[in-house]
């Protein structure tokens, strides 16, 4: 554990909100194309977190694993049913006059939104306050 | 509590106090090295944060808390430093001081 070990964690924590939010607004962004690359209409995308150790050899024992700072693993696809929506006029209309629309739920991403943007807050704060007592414990000295 | 890095717990910590010899390596760990040391090391966070604030102005992708969070780094190593030498020195002053 260093000086700023908590610093690299709350840094990763942020990191991982960010790619979050930036999913987020790919779905958002992508809730009523048609096309992809892959062929059909776009599938939601959601990010994977997974904790990884800080692979510090200074920490001893007890603490050495136990904090773990956050990193995005992979951005999986969501496999759930793509809605159909009747409209025989659409281009991507099949012979049944059924358009298939990509799975984003525009309701639910906003509320992915605003919690990516609070647990950034919340690393933001963290790292506030770290820092403050970092800056307290230096002040002893005066 | 771990080490500071570049920081050793206590530079004095291999003096031996009841031997009046003091050895070559010994005499390496002055306050003057020391000093230097936590300089360097200081040093390294400001430049660390200096690349960083220049790489995010030249628009690379580097995010803005990053750039935010290498500042936080070397204000908070400036500041340690500064105020380690500084209770440094005042204990010097006070030794210089004394009347004898």
């Amino acid at each position: 554990m260093s000086m700023f070990t908590g610093f690299q964690i709350l840094g990763s924590g942020m990191s991982a909100q960010r790619t979050r939010l930036n999913v987020t607004s790919s779905n958002l962004a992508n809730a009523n194309t048609t096309r992809t690359d892959e062929g059909g209409a776009y599938r939601r995308r959601d990010p994977v977190f997974k904790a990884v150790g800080l692979n510090d050899v200074n920490a001893s024992e007890p603490i050495a694993n136990a904090m773990q700072q956050v990193s995005v693993t992979e951005i999986a696809m969501d496999d759930s049913v793509q809605p159909t929506v009747f409209d025989p006029g659409h281009p991507d209309a099949d012979a049944n006059g059924y358009v298939t629309m990509p799975n984003v739920n525009v309701v639910e991403e906003m509320v992915h939104m605003t919690t990516s943007a609070r647990s950034f807050e919340a690393n933001a704060s963290a790292f506030q306050t770290l820092k403050q007592m970092m800056h307290r414990a230096i002040d002893m000295g005066k | 509590m771990d080490p500071i890095l570049g920081v050793r717990k206590n530079p004095y910590q291999t003096l031996d106090v009841t031997s009046d010899r003091v050895t070559g390596s010994e005499k390496d760990r002055t306050f003057g090295n020391f000093v230097e040391n936590a300089v360097d090391t200081v040093n390294d966070y400001n430049v660390q944060a200096d690349r960083k604030v220049e790489s995010f102005l030249e628009g690379d992708d580097v995010p803005i808390h990053e750039v935010m969070v290498e500042i936080g780094k070397a204000d908070t190593s400036v500041r340690l430093m500064t105020s380690v030498t500084q209770k440094a020195l005042a204990a010097y002053n006070d030794i210089a001081r004394l009347q004898v």
